[in-house]
């Protein structure tokens, strides 16, 4: 009896003990952590926030004083022009962004993939803005920038031409600051870009170089539709980051001229944390979440009109 | 559920538990460490105080809060916020909401001491200042702030004026005599031109990017920024001039960077210090930038003088601004912070050079106080020469700021209209219509008209 027990009592040790190798049981256990960190990092900060954006948090009181308002935060956003005005500043900046990052990006990769001298180095050099605080560059771009003999002005105005103002002009804000960043984020998408690229079968070259295909062709007909998967995952990503864009705002032009460049990731910011605006800055959020959601479902919808896989 | 499933539930379980239960471990030795150790400092008196990570740097923070140690036996302990200006009041806010028990807030301005002191999260000072009848009216008078709920929750260190330093050097190779005070903006922007060498990277002028730099001339003839119905005063002439004033000396004048040049060269609070222009009209907190040599190493002497005023000699007014201390509602050890609170207004003055908040000194202290700024910087600008710039002439004194309901939002919405006029994209006259318009929101939002 007492040796039953004892022998039932090891094994179903041992069998707990294996219960963790097994595929589920382990499964489990390595999610779990990502799990925990998942639910209090994004999931419950984000419920969170809706439930702020339903209340009156729009002073610097204390929370017992909130009260639910409904969607009034929602409401009024559309009748807010800045408000307003930093949607329609994030689209126009992710209109600058998105197309400027792939295509500078896929040329780039293109042209890194083929074999010239310092190869190596020269790709070391592209990486090297990738990892450059975003701090350091703003400082760098303004002084480059800057529209009072700053040397890109000093250069153009030798060539006899108006320099722009830059990131002090109303109409040239967005497009600067978009290009500053495209500079910045193009080590990533290149090197993703070229890894597609280096993974395009040579075979379907070799057939289209027999078939006579010219080199637009070939890269009309055989490059871009393979890698289209890897340019699809760019895109989303590229809007979805444009979109978060704050960093780079705040510190080359903070919003300004006026509220030429306030983009809705900084007005969101100005919103909570200068005016204490909590409730109306986190509808914001939630309508900023909502239009990039959208618009990655319908880049899901639409992809399969040109990706294949 | 199979006993399959519920084994790899009990496993998951477990492990959840494991990690739970370390962290909740972790935190739980921490705080019975704290607790033992807490016993100890019981006998210990402490007060936290929010400090800038500049100022808690500084020489006169560190000085101060050792002096406040030696005379009253409580340790100083600072919390110190990234970041310097307004910018660090964002975390404080946010501190104030998870109820942060770090006892003391040095509120720089009366936006600022508005903010906290009528959103009820500062600790009314009215009964501990009964308990031993400090008359804090008899001390401050008018610099005492006053709420809406006639309570004291703010003692004030000090009543800053504002004043024009100038650089000596500047003048002397210019062959231009020193500023001698009674002057009109006409006098200061001629004598700017003189001073002005653009070969030699001079600047006559130099002036920052405040909010109260759009206003300043309407300020000067005091014309209030909220009509008496609560509604935004700014489609008052007075503001379109001045915000017209401001934006001729960069652009028209010349004699101080424009406002485009500021911006884009992100030309600093301090850039008087580089030496390369003439006189700089700021408040007299800027004193202690001439005594830190260290930070600042000069080759050049400093003078002041007083403001210029409006030529129709209708705005004969200097303006400051006060601040002061204020203890957090939540704090962790009030009759300790209200002893530094107190302490900081009545001695805050003695370090800093700035005047000081106290209407109870006599001509001698004052005279005391300027002697003392004289000798720390070396004698370059004489005890006099304070006194006449700031207490001994014919002005009269009216607010720096706009304050009142949304003052907050006010302020940058002027910041972010007038930046528009300022680098010409915008008319002066729609400059205005909006700022008038976006204020009048900002005010029915706040619970104004």
């Amino acid at each position: 009896m007492n040796r039953n027990a004892k022998t039932a009592k090891s094994s179903l040790l041992s069998r707990v003990s294996q219960l963790a190798y097994r595929e589920t049981g382990a499964a489990l256990v390595f999610v779990l952590p990502f799990i925990i960190g998942f639910l209090i990092f994004n999931v419950i900060p984000m419920v969170y926030s809706v439930i702020i954006s339903l209340m009156n948090y729009n002073s610097f009181k204390p929370l017992s004083m909130v009260k639910f308002v409904g969607l009034d935060n929602y409401v009024r956003v559309f009748h807010d022009p800045i408000a307003l005005n930093a949607f329609v500043k994030s689209f126009l900046y992710t209109l600058f962004y998105v197309p400027g990052l792939i295509i500078f990006s896929f040329i780039l990769a293109k042209l890194l993939n083929r074999t010239f001298a310092l190869r190596g180095f020269t790709r070391t050099l592209i990486l090297m803005p990738y990892v450059a605080n975003v701090v350091a560059v703003s400082i760098v771009w303004s002084i480059l920038l800057d529209p009072f003999g700053g040397p890109v002005n000093q250069i153009i105005q030798s060539l006899g031409f108006e320099p722009p103002l830059w990131l002090s002009g109303m109409k040239t804000v967005l497009p600067t600051i978009a290009g500053v960043n495209v500079w910045q984020s193009l080590a990533f998408q290149t090197i993703v870009f070229l890894a597609a690229i280096q993974g395009v079968n040579k075979d379907l070259y070799e057939a289209a170089d027999i078939d006579g295909a010219g080199r637009w062709r070939r890269l009309w007909s055989i490059t871009l539709p393979v890698i289209s998967p890897t340019t699809f995952f760019l895109v989303i990503t590229s809007i979805i980051n444009s979109f978060q864009n704050y960093a780079s705002v705040r510190m080359l032009t903070n919003g300004g001229p006026g509220t030429s460049s306030r983009v809705i990731s900084l007005n969101i910011y100005e919103e909570a944390f200068t005016l204490n605006h909590y409730s109306y800055a986190s509808a914001q959020a939630i309508i900023l979440f909502v239009i990039v959601l959208v618009i990655t479902i319908i880049q899901w919808k639409g992809q399969k009109r040109w990706v294949h896989y | 559920m199979g006993p399959q499933k519920k084994k790899s539930a009990f496993v998951v379980l477990l492990a959840s538990m494991l990690l739970v239960t370390a962290c909740g471990n972790g935190s739980k030795s921490d705080s019975a460490s704290t607790d033992s150790s807490e016993q100890g400092k019981k006998k210990e008196r402490v007060v936290t105080v929010y400090e800038d990570a500049k100022r808690a740097e500084s020489v006169e923070v560190k000085k101060k809060n050792e002096d406040f140690t030696k005379a009253t036996g409580i340790k100083v302990e600072m919390n110190v916020v990234p970041g310097d200006g307004i910018e660090v009041y964002k975390k404080i806010d946010v501190d104030m909401i998870s109820g942060e028990k770090t006892d003391v807030i040095r509120l720089t301005n009366p936006i600022l001491i508005d903010k906290y002191g009528s959103n009820g999260w500062l600790y009314s000072l009215d009964d501990l200042m009964k308990k031993e009848n400090y008359d804090a009216k008899k001390i401050y008078g008018d610099y005492l702030p006053k709420f809406a709920d006639g309570k004291t929750y703010v003692l004030p260190d000090q009543a800053g004026k504002w004043a024009v330093y100038y650089n000596k050097k500047i003048f002397d190779d210019a062959g231009v005599p020193y500023p001698s005070g009674n002057w009109t903006w006409n006098d200061y922007i001629a004598t700017a031109k003189k001073l002005t060498n653009s070969a030699k990277g001079i600047y006559g002028s130099y002036m920052l990017d405040y909010d109260n730099y759009m206003y300043m001339l309407a300020r000067q003839h005091n014309v209030s920024g909220y009509k008496a119905d609560g509604t935004s005063n700014y489609d008052d002439p007075a503001f379109k001039e001045a915000l017209k004033f401001f934006g001729d000396l960069g652009n028209v004048e010349k004699i101080q960077p424009s406002w485009l040049e500021f911006k884009s060269k992100k030309l600093s609070w301090d850039g008087f210090m580089s030496g390369s222009y003439g006189m700089h009209f700021i408040g007299t907190w800027y004193t202690n930038q001439f005594k830190d040599k260290t930070t600042y190493p000069r080759d050049w002497k400093v003078g002041i003088t007083q403001l210029p005023v409006p030529a129709d000699g209708k705005g004969n007014n200097n303006f400051g601004i006060v601040a002061g201390y204020g203890i957090n509602k939540n704090a962790e050890h009030a009759e300790d912070a209200y002893t530094y609170v107190k302490w900081m207004a009545e001695n805050s003055y003695k370090y800093n050079g700035n005047l000081p908040a106290r209407v109870d000194l006599s001509k001698e202290d004052i005279n005391k106080l300027f002697q003392k700024t004289s000798d720390e910087l070396g004698g370059e600008i004489s005890a006099e020469e304070l006194n006449k710039a700031l207490i001994s002439n014919d002005l009269g004194f009216v607010d720096e700021k706009i304050t009142g309901p949304g003052s907050t939002e006010y302020s940058n919405i002027i910041l972010q209209e007038a930046d528009l006029y300022l680098v010409g994209q915008k008319s002066l006259d729609d400059t205005i219509q909006s700022i008038k318009k976006r204020a009048d929101q900002a005010i029915k939002d706040a619970g104004g008209k």
